[in-house]
């Protein structure tokens, strides 16, 4: 009796750690599993796509936050130092990865990872920071390094092996995912459908970054958003070496090699950090927050004009026109409406500010 | 076998005079109050919580925050960094009779932090600093030659231990003959480009001037100047996951040679053959340097039925060879060493084409293997 007992017991035992190691990766789980926050954006009913470099993966999170909220400016004076307070450390400790707003609730999340690397989500509400408890969150998650066999095919599509994600977007019910690779200079574009399932319909792009018409090299993307330009929807990416490139959204499909359009190169020894479109008025214009440059504004209209491709020379040194706004040291920003920008920004003091600017400031 | 007791054999103790067990009673007793008085105060004091060697929790008796605890652990508690003004964030529970308090991440090493209660202070408890035994290592620095091509592309550091991120360009200096630092050299990319176990990165230097013909380019001309020496360093401010700093400075010198705008040619490559029966190294010489990473992933060896032949491949220590060392004998055969065509060399330019490649020039078509028949004679 007690043999039987005990072969049932392990027999059971087998099934369920079958039943682990053979689970899809589409199957609700909980975010527990996450284990850096590379990039975080908002999808639909209030899910938060977190890109985790460390596990190569992305996770949708149901955040349950799905009451609709009023766009009320956020104004947190020196927010490092609020942060680092509240995760009981310094300022130097910790890093501000990403920070999105939930366009449903308003409500504004930021990634943060300690320098030991552990992951903090956190919620701003009402000016005050809360916690986000990951492993208490239903979700779904796509490991990307899990390419399709038919990229290794051939030499164009072959899957790059990602090590970072640089940036994550939403649009047409699909993910976006743009990877680096920490041993190859360029990077994958990634369509995946959402909600995730068994069959991954990947596409692993290459991307080209052509100079003056002469010289073709690959660039990693650094951070990316979706536009409808002449009337077509457009992912429009800038590289960790400042083009802003346009990529046919209707060409990103698995398999497919997609070579983009340079129209603008934004300056010199300055790297992207984050992107966003707006609405002012009848026009709506890109706006991208660098490294060394001041957030810079570009009239989608100039884009649409604008129809200088790949091989041929960019005129000048910018292509498109674009507009220096005032606000320089802008470390992350996301949109809290089409008036109002949210944004973490580095002021000539040091300190460090949450606070929102409108119109009237851009 | 004699007992001893106080270094006293028990046979000394058992001919002690009343007035001397009395004495050797009453202090058993003090030394038992001593010690059930410290197991007390341990269970009455905060105490840090640790897992493996980061404390990731503060654990408080029960005793010290009676009152609503029954309801809601960790109501009314408040824990915070030093004498600061915002509480931390954490989650409570219970644990026995005590709660525990788990902050979001782990206490930081050398820091103290004060538990309040409604308000009062109940109590304080430190963090110690790590143990310095436990210090990073810069353990390499590729590529390890010590003449570079003037477009280098990228460098690797590998360290002993998993390290702090975001941090690598406050930390790597390239100095000229004169020792002055260089700026706008690398590129300022985040998330840093570290590997799985933060033990390994890779920092570009800046493509924007190593591309011909990009703004960058143009104005402040290429990084690397041909002809001249340079020095890497890397500064002991850097440290540790774990909070602790490089154990010394790292230097690499190295001198800059013309540009490199050719990809790589395994037809080219130099290869001394094994003898058949026998577990001698295949020897591959690559007339360059090659990318240090991509060099240990990007190359194989399979038989005529195209099956892989297991062994090992050591770079050597200037990646400019590798040995394969099969894990059996080797037989006598047709092989082929199969070389994925995104193996790099130092300048970026990979087996199909060069990292920037003249689109005026036609280009030939792309492999994904490049193969090198070799035959093993009985």
């Amino acid at each position: 009796m007690k043999k039987t007992v005990l072969y049932l017991s392990v027999l059971l035992a087998g099934a369920f750690l079958f039943a682990a190691f053979n689970r899809p990766q589409h199957e609700m789980t909980t975010a527990a599993g996450v284990q850096s926050i590379s990039a975080i954006t908002f999808g639909p009913d209030g899910t938060l796509f977190i890109g985790d470099s460390k596990t190569a993966s992305v996770f949708a999170v149901n955040t349950k936050d799905l009451k609709k909220g009023k766009a009320s400016a956020y104004d947190i004076k020196n927010i490092d130092q609020k942060i680092a307070a509240a995760l009981g450390t310094e300022v130097s400790n910790i890093t501000i990865t990403d920070m999105a707003v939930n366009p449903l609730s308003k409500k504004l999340y930021i990634a943060v990872q300690s320098n030991d690397g552990t992951p903090v989500l956190l919620r701003v509400e009402g000016n005050k920071l809360e916690a986000v408890s990951l492993k208490d969150m239903p979700a779904t998650s796509v490991v990307l390094n899990n390419a399709p066999a038919e990229d290794a095919k051939d030499g164009r599509g072959r899957s790059l092996r990602i090590s970072s994600i640089s940036d994550i977007g939403f649009a047409d019910g699909k993910l976006l995912v743009s990877g680096l690779s920490n041993h190859q200079f360029s990077s994958s574009l990634r369509s995946i459908p959402y909600p995730f399932t068994d069959k991954q319909d990947e596409a692993t792009l290459e991307i080209y970054h052509a100079s003056h018409g002469r010289y073709e090299t690959t660039a990693p993307i650094r951070t990316f958003t979706t536009a409808t330009i002449n009337n077509k929807k457009y992912i429009v990416a800038s590289y960790t070496c400042t083009p802003l490139v346009l990529f046919p959204m209707d060409e990103l499909k698995a398999g497919q090699h997609v070579k983009g359009r340079t129209v603008a190169e934004m300056g010199s020894g300055n790297t992207p950090i984050d992107m966003i479109s707006l609405q002012e008025g009848s026009g709506s214009f890109l706006m991208m927050a660098n490294t060394k440059n001041p957030v810079a504004k570009v009239d989608y209209k100039n884009i649409e004009r604008f129809e200088g491709t790949l091989t041929e020379q960019v005129k000048g040194t910018a292509g498109v026109p674009f507009v220096a706004t005032p606000m320089t040291n802008v470390l992350q920003m996301d949109k809290l409406d089409d008036k109002q920008v949210v944004m973490v920004q580095k002021k000539a003091n040091g300190d460090v500010d949450l606070w929102t600017a409108n119109d009237s400031d851009l | 076998m004699v007992m001893l007791i106080f270094g006293q054999p028990m046979t000394a103790i058992c001919k002690f005079s009343l007035p001397r067990i009395i004495r050797l009673s009453l202090l058993l007793n003090l030394i038992f109050f001593i010690l059930a008085g410290c197991q007390q105060h341990a269970r009455q004091s905060i105490r840090l919580v640790w897992t493996g060697k980061q404390a990731t929790g503060i654990r408080i008796p029960g005793s010290l925050v009676k009152g609503e605890q029954d309801k809601n652990p960790g109501s009314g508690l408040q824990v915070f960094l030093e004498n600061g003004q915002t509480p931390m964030l954490g989650a409570s529970g219970f644990e026995g009779p005590d709660i525990l308090f788990k902050p979001l991440i782990a206490l930081s090493p050398g820091k103290q932090y004060s538990v309040l209660f409604k308000k009062k202070l109940i109590g304080r408890v430190r963090v110690p600093s790590p143990d310095t035994a436990d210090a990073p290592v810069l353990l390499a620095l590729y590529p390890a030659a010590d003449s570079l091509p003037e477009n280098l592309l990228k460098i690797y550091l590998v360290f002993s231990a998993p390290m702090q991120e975001g941090e690598a360009l406050h930390h790597t200096y390239l100095l000229n003959e004169r020792a002055d630092t260089i700026s706008n050299i690398f590129l300022d990319l985040q998330p840093e480009l570290w590997n799985r176990e933060r033990t390994a990165l890779t920092i570009w230097l800046d493509p924007g001037r190593i591309k011909r013909g990009l703004i960058p380019n143009e104005r402040m001309g290429n990084p690397l100047k041909q002809g001249a020496r340079y020095t890497l360093l890397v500064d002991a401010g850097w440290k540790s996951a774990g909070g602790l700093p490089l154990r010394q400075v790292f230097k690499k010198s190295f001198y800059v040679n013309g540009r490199d705008s050719s990809t790589p040619v395994p037809s080219q490559w130099k290869l001394a053959l094994p003898r058949t029966e026998t577990l001698q190294p295949l020897e591959i010489a690559f007339n360059e340097p090659l990318d240090y990473f991509l060099a240990g992933e990007t190359l194989r060896i399979v038989d005529e039925k195209e099956t892989p032949v297991r062994g090992n491949i050591i770079l050597n220590k200037t990646q400019t060879g590798c040995t394969f060392r099969p894990a059996r004998a080797w037989q006598a055969g047709t092989y082929r060493l199969q070389v994925a065509t995104y193996l790099e060399d130092l300048a970026g330019n990979n087996l199909n084409k060069v990292f920037d490649r003249d689109i005026t020039v036609q280009q030939k078509k792309e492999d994904v293997f490049i193969e090198r028949r070799f035959v093993l004679a009985p």
